[in-house]
């Protein structure tokens, strides 16, 4: 096993499913002759060639009508957004027409759509290009929602998604495109609706997503040198939240907290807090917490945006206050 | 309006006391200054006087009350407008509300009610919550004397039918969490198996008075985290032994009330040794640091039919012979009645501990944390030893030497010890 970069893992994953299957293709801004914004397209236009890689003009709401109109029709279009900030301009395509086509078609029109990118916050970019979409995407019936942390996870979710005959929306990391792990294909990991234990603990319960989930990890790896022995929860799949990993963790461990980049109202956080509170209330042994970003539109300075997010010495100083 | 009458800190570690006795009964007049009552602490039996005048309405708490929570309700005073219905509208009103914050008063704590006086006794929680709204159901909560308990210890609770009225939390908030009912639950199933161990004997179960408790507590946790290391030796005492004859004929016939033992001159010998190896004149503050002292204060163990009592001389080194006589029966006197006060045992960097009176050749003493150490002397022996090649019958005295080698390393230690031989083999020294 070699260690890859998310951004190859998420490549590798849609060049494997292109090859399976001729329906697939892929349609954006960019995606073709510059092979990505993000490069995450690195290759694919010389091995498919420009009817499978498809480059759009600078037309949201155009490319993703047109995307989902080929998916009523059989196709399997993967649809990238140079960020999911640009998609507000599709998102009526996404929701009312992609979400809701197989409930209002009596179930006679299904709509096997992948809509990926980068979501959230990257590194100064300011407020309107740094937007998690998370808690939007999931609060959607119709819609599957995926925001993979590592290498493993972004391969083997894509394949999923792929495959998957439902609209799936795809939430990728700016930041996290870059670092490698080792890639591990998994089984377990192909299932949609499967969190990730990336740690076993036994004395606090810490659920992430996406990057935070790098901050529950080193939130964890202090926690153990004080004797306190963290689970670490990666959620992976948003919807379908995996329910039963969340309580029966809480269960084992009787404290929980939530780290998430996004803002705290009507949050992940929150959906998850509430999962929590409905079915392993008699099982808490300390008020859960969320850490989320402030309530404010992302800063553009570096150093507000840095007091905007999550901090890991802020979650460690909570995390001994309830353990200890 | 009535004057409640609380259960006083009488000690910073205080956290609950046993009414030993109440000196006045229900209806007495109470002049500020009058001993009230006695009250028995973790270390020793105080007696709580009245700052108020008045006449003692009610007691709440009868003698013999067990584990009354500091700053509870004991009794009320009344003042001459106060009628009945006052007294006992006062006592459930009291009731209600929450006396969670603690007082380190030395007498005994009043608050003087009226209306409005419960706002300004009931300070709202310190921690300052991010949000208002969180805040304002937190006081609503205290004021309402809502137990805190998570839900999986409240779950526990009722399963195992604990009573958790009498629990105090050690979660934020002084939440009741799991941690603190599995307390509970060990005591009640270790004291289940040990009646199943003892079905074929007749057994009597003791309650700990609070000073056995305290010396339970204290000495397990020193003998289990403190590496304590050991240093034996012996010393010949003859000349001490004559000195003292000497000294107290010459007190017996010049009619002076006094008599010196060897204990005070070991004190006085230690406290100088103590002088002469700073190192040791240290405590252990378990924070990654150590405080060393100027004065030699030395703790010395006292043993009473309660327990055992270390009070303190204080700045031994430079107090002479007899004064530390003096002051060493005095202590032991106050001890052994149950008298001492916090000023009296608080503090020492150093024990000494002397069982030569029971005929004990020799023995280790558990140090008396957060001191450096502790010395255990044995009984004075008729003892042979071997100098120049010669052998020879003298008085010699063991002892052994119990050290936390967190403090110092056993060269130090042996230094100490060089010191105390050369004072005890050279009285006279210790005048110098």
């Amino acid at each position: 096993m070699s260690a890859i970069a998310v951004r190859e893992a998420i490549r590798d994953a849609i060049a494997h499913e292109m090859r399976q299957n001729n329906k697939v293709f892929l349609i954006g801004e960019e995606v073709g002759e510059y092979e990505g914004a993000y490069k995450v397209s690195q290759g694919l236009l010389d091995e498919f060639g420009p009817d499978r890689i498809v480059d759009t003009p600078i037309t949201e709401a155009g490319f993703t009508g047109l995307a989902v109109g080929a998916a009523m029709k059989g196709l399997k279009p993967l649809v990238e957004f140079m960020t999911w900030n640009f998609a507000m301009q599709a998102i009526d395509h996404i929701i009312n027409s992609a979400a809701k086509t197989f409930y209002m078609s009596g179930g006679k029109i299904n709509i096997p759509i992948v809509f990926r990118g980068p979501n959230g916050r990257a590194s100064r970019v300011a407020a309107q290009h740094s937007q998690d979409y998370s808690a939007w995407y999931s609060h959607v019936p119709g819609l599957k929602v995926l925001s993979p942390f590592d290498s493993s996870d972004a391969y083997c979710l894509m394949k999923s998604a792929i495959r998957d005959a439902n609209p799936v929306i795809f939430l990728e990391h700016e930041l996290m495109y870059n670092e490698k792990f080792i890639l591990e294909e998994n089984n377990e990991y192909l299932n949609i609706g499967k969190a990730r234990i990336m740690l076993d603990g036994s004395d606090i319960t810490i659920i992430a997503y996406s990057r935070a989930v790098e901050t529950a990890l080193k939130v964890a790896n202090t926690l153990k040198d004080k004797n306190i022995y963290a689970e670490v929860i990666n959620l992976r799949s948003l919807k379908p939240l995996d329910k039963n990993t969340i309580i029966k963790s809480v269960k084992k461990t009787n404290k929980v907290i939530i780290i998430e980049e996004a803002w705290k109202q009507s949050g992940v956080a929150s959906e998850v807090l509430s999962i929590i509170i409905e079915n392993a209330f008699d099982y808490l042994d300390a008020e859960p917490i969320r850490f989320c970003g402030k309530e404010v539109p992302l800063p553009y300075a570096e150093n507000l945006e840095k007091n905007s997010l999550p901090n890991s010495d802020e979650i460690i100083k909570k995390c001994l206050d309830i353990c200890l | 309006m009535p004057i409640a009458l609380l259960m006083p800190a009488l000690s910073p570690t205080m956290t609950e006391g046993n009414i030993a006795k109440w000196l006045k009964s229900e209806g007495d007049n109470i002049v500020s200054g009058d001993v009230i009552a006695e009250v028995e602490t973790d270390k020793a039996t105080m007696e709580v006087e009245a700052v108020d005048e008045g006449k003692l309405a009610s007691i709440l708490y009868p003698e013999g009350s067990e584990n009354v929570s500091v700053n509870e309700l004991i009794g009320v005073i009344s003042l001459e407008e106060d009628s009945d219905d006052d007294i006992k509208n006062f006592i459930k009103n009291y009731k209600s509300i929450s006396s969670s914050d603690t007082s380190d008063a030395k007498g005994i704590d009043t608050i003087k009610a009226d209306n409005n006086s419960t706002e300004d006794t009931i300070k709202p929680s310190q921690n300052i919550m991010e949000e208002h709204n969180t805040t304002d159901i937190d006081n609503n909560i205290s004021k309402n004397k809502r137990k805190l308990i998570s839900p999986l210890a409240r779950r526990i609770a009722d399963l195992e039918n604990i009573d958790i009225s009498n629990i105090n939390g050690s979660g934020p908030k002084g939440r009741i969490v799991k941690k603190d009912l599995e307390n509970k639950i060990n005591n009640v199933e270790k004291a289940n198996s040990k009646e199943k161990f003892s079905l074929n004997n007749e057994v009597t179960i003791l309650k700990l008075s609070n000073i056995r408790k305290t010396i339970a507590s204290r000495l397990q946790e020193a003998k289990s985290t403190v590496p304590h290391f050991y240093l034996k030796g012996k010393v010949v005492v003859n000349s001490l032994f004559n000195e003292r004859k000497n000294i107290n004929s010459f007190y017996q016939d010049e009619n002076i009330n006094l008599k010196i033992s060897f204990n005070d001159f070991f004190i006085k010998a230690i406290a100088l040794s103590l002088k002469n190896v700073p190192e040791m004149n240290a405590i252990w503050n378990g924070d990654g640091t150590i405080s060393k002292f100027k004065e030699v204060d030395i703790s010395i163990a006292v043993a009473t039919e309660e327990g055992l009592f270390t009070p303190i001389i204080k700045s031994a080194c430079k107090k002479s012979l007899s004064v530390i006589s003096m002051e060493m029966k005095a202590l032991a006197t106050k001890a052994k009645e149950g008298k001492l006060l916090p000023e009296d045992y608080n503090g020492g960097s150093f024990s000494l501990s002397n069982l030569g009176m029971y005929d004990i050749n020799e023995f280790s003493a558990i140090i008396n944390p957060p001191q450096s150490g502790i010395i255990a002397l044995g009984s004075i022996i008729e003892d042979v030893i071997v100098e120049n090649k010669e052998i020879k019958l003298c008085k010699t005295v063991s002892y052994t030497l119990s050290v936390d080698h967190r403090i110092v390393d056993g060269a130090t230690a042996s230094k100490l010890l060089k010191y105390f031989n050369f004072y005890i083999t050279n009285p006279t020294a210790m005048i110098l």
